[in-house]
């Protein structure tokens, strides 16, 4: 099991961002990606997570869905999961639409 | 006008929906027509659509290559004439005819302005003497495409909307509803033509496709009215299944091109049988598009008949080979795709990683997954759809491969985008500024905006999901009867009781996916169960379509293409015949699709 925080901040509701946590059950052995992460957080814990996903590769080449991943950025689809607790924020703040999604 | 429900219009001659190669090449070709243009791409073009998923090349007739494009090295031997006849004798001749020689005679200009943005871009576009094609990857190919974009810069792009649906004026299309992915905006596009360069539609839940084709233009083009057809023939390639940081990946395809990946392993089932092709497919050269279609009979039905024990998996087993033959082979692997490719990578994949799981594990585990439909909307060899004012390009189309891709995708959806901009182009130049109905927009906007009114209900996600296992079950590369009624069964009442109860668990528009797949899933919903009541109806095999308990290819009775259109809220089907121009249509019956391919060889 995987302890993953999420950012989370919906700019037009939200005036702080905060983090929520997931239990997520990543078998290392089965080399778990990000986006799998993600996925399973969506699919089955809290559908109201945002992430890139439209029109999504999933194979890095479209390199749309860059999220920093412990403080480093790097593409969801692309990073294997080796960490016992991750922590995903945005790749910019700046440019934040919600949660994880940034528009640049 | 205003609209209450609309949070932008706008207004442009020829609307172009869908952001790659059939996109791109329609748009052009219009605007250099004249027309005021405006493409909305689901993604950023050059980066989304199936165009950048590609493993391999495109070609065209050697005389072409030479005079039109340039290649000195082309061989002169491969004519207009066997492209033609190679793409109908390999759509086991479903190809309407009259699609072929388009794609024959028109493809080399569409190729050429292609090539060039490639080379403007810096992009490797290698071609292959004496062949008469070019290699090259998806990146490469999306950056041609955005190149292309940017030398006409006189064409609007909107980019991240996704179109939902065409609107009709009296049966004429006139512009479509869409929505802004991030800030969850619905516009209306006002438009003398529409061209739906979309792509196709992908059913399964192993992808090697981009994530979001779910036969979006295909259902628009149906629901605006437009026929439909050879919805049940779709295309597999070996696709990794485990680990899940190469899920999705087509490197397993690419290890069965001899000259990419120079090694012999064992194909194994889930039980670690052999899965042994028969020696008389010797004879199908390894380089043949024909091949994909032998690997998918022979380990599509040792897939088919574990299922239940193992679903869709099968073993690359490389046990009995040398560690020496291993490292050879991934590098060879690695230097033929460091042209295109980070040394040492192939496009996510660490190779290194991927060599040393093989070192140690001795095996992968991939299966069959879906790299292309053949079907698609009906068009004629001007890209019209029969909807006045509405018209087709690419993979979203049906027409040109019938019930095998056996020509090049790349070359179809530039083919078709070159005459799909010119004949709408046309087509606006005339038409009157059309009439937007209001009621339709309501209608529209009421639809997509319904989920959003539940407070409970079931998730687009899990929708999805239904949609896709139920085709994983029955609908997949080898079918029976049984698997086909269920499936459609499923799927009615998917559309019944699922759809009409989709709920979201954040009420904001702001990208919010949940919704856009309420969206979405409304298109496949509608594609699977067009693809799997045509199997089901098709009894025989043909190409992509392999039945266990039809097995034959019976030229005698099956040789049509069954259609479907809206008629009311009920889905009409209908069979006929190809369109016939020059090449016969062979009768007869063949015992099955390998004895059909090897007969074909012998011609």
């Amino acid at each position: 099991m995987v302890k993953v925080k999420v950012y989370r901040k919906d700019p037009s509701v939200d005036e702080q961002a905060y983090f929520k946590e997931y239990d997520v059950p990543v078998k290392k052995e089965e080399k778990w990606t990000v986006m799998d992460v993600l996925d399973y957080i969506s699919r089955n814990l809290d559908g109201s997570l945002s992430y890139y996903r439209h029109s999504a590769c999933c194979q890095g080449i479209c390199a749309r869905c860059v999220v920093k991943v412990n403080g480093k950025p790097a593409l969801a689809c692309a990073r294997t999961v080796v960490e016992d607790e991750l922590i995903l924020e945005p790749s910019r703040e700046d440019k934040l639409v919600k949660d994880l999604v940034i528009q640049v | 006008m205003s609209y209450s429900n609309i949070d932008r219009i706008v207004k442009t001659d020829v609307l172009v929906i869908g952001g790659a190669g059939a996109a791109v090449s329609a748009a052009v070709s219009a605007y250099e027509k004249g027309a005021k243009v405006t493409m909305v791409s689901k993604g950023k073009v050059g980066r989304s659509g199936n165009t950048i998923m590609i493993g391999g090349g495109f070609g065209i007739d050697g005389e072409s290559a030479k005079k039109i494009c340039g290649e000195e090295a082309a061989d002169l031997n491969y004519t207009k004439d066997d492209v033609f006849e190679s793409v109908v004798k390999n759509s086991f001749y479903l190809s309407d005819q009259n699609i072929a020689e388009q794609f024959a005679e028109e493809s080399p200009y569409a190729v050429k302005q292609c090539i060039d943005w490639a080379r403007n871009a810096k992009q490797i576009f290698q071609f292959i003497p004496p062949a008469t094609l070019w290699n090259t990857s998806g990146r490469s190919f999306g950056n041609a495409l955005a190149r292309g974009m940017k030398e006409n810069p006189g064409v609007d792009v909107m980019e991240d909307v996704i179109v939902v649906d065409v609107l009709l004026d009296d049966g004429v299309a006139v512009g479509a509803i869409g929505v802004e992915v991030y800030s969850g905006e619905i516009i209306l596009f006002e438009a003398k033509a529409v061209i739906i360069g979309t792509g196709g539609y992908q059913p399964y839940s192993l992808k090697n496709s981009i994530s979001d084709m779910t036969g979006d233009g295909i259902a628009m083009g149906y629901r605006a009215g437009a026929k439909i057809a050879d919805m049940e023939f779709l295309l597999f390639i070996p696709t990794a299944v485990e680990p899940y940081n190469l899920r999705g990946s087509i490197v397993p395809y690419l290890f069965t091109v001899p000259v990419f990946f120079p090694m012999i392993y064992k194909i194994t089932d889930g039980d670690g049988n052999e899965i042994e092709i028969p020696e008389k497919c010797n004879k199908v050269p390894g380089a043949s598009k024909m091949m994909k279609i032998i690997l998918s009979y022979y380990w599509g039905k040792s897939i088919y008949e574990s299922y239940d024990e193992h679903g869709n998996c099968m073993y690359y087993d490389f046990s009995h080979c040398t560690e020496e033959e291993i490292e050879e082979a991934f590098e060879g692997f690695a230097n033929h795709f460091s042209t295109w490719h980070k040394k040492g990578t192939y496009n996510r994949i660490d190779l290194e990683e991927l060599k040393a799981t093989v070192l140690r594990d001795r095996k992968i585990k991939v299966g069959l997954g879906c790299e292309y439909s053949m079907g698609g909307i009906v068009i004629d060899e001007n890209m019209s759809t029969g909807v006045p004012g509405l018209f087709a390009a690419g993979e979203v189309t049906s027409g040109l491969f019938g019930a095998f891709r056996g020509g090049d995708g790349l070359t179809e959806m530039l083919a078709h985008g070159f005459r799909a901009g010119k004949s709408a182009a046309e087509y606006a130049e005339d038409a009157a500024e059309g009439k937007i109905d209001s009621q339709q927009v309501d209608s529209i906007v009421e639809t997509i905006m319904e989920p959003f009114k539940r407070d409970e209900g079931v998730s687009p996600y899990k929708v999805q999901e239904k949609i896709e296992t139920a085709a994983d079950r029955g609908f997949n590369f080898f079918r029976d009867e049984e698997g086909l009624a269920n499936t459609v069964k499923t799927y009615e009442k998917i559309r019944e009781d699922m759809i009409p109860n989709m709920a979201l668990s954040s009420k904001s528009r702001k990208y919010n996916f949940q919704w856009i797949t309420s969206i979405l899933v409304r298109n496949l919903i509608l594609c699977n169960e067009v693809g799997a009541r045509a199997a089901q109806m098709r009894k025989e095999s043909r190409g992509c379509h392999m039945r266990v308990d039809y097995p034959e290819v019976n030229n005698d009775e099956w040789l049509v293409k069954i259609e479907a259109q809206q008629e009311g809220d009920e889905i009409k089907i209908s069979t006929r015949k190809p369109v016939v121009t020059r090449k016969p249509l062979p009768k007869g019956k063949f015992k099955s699709i390998p004895d059909y391919i090897l007969d074909t060889l012998e011609d």
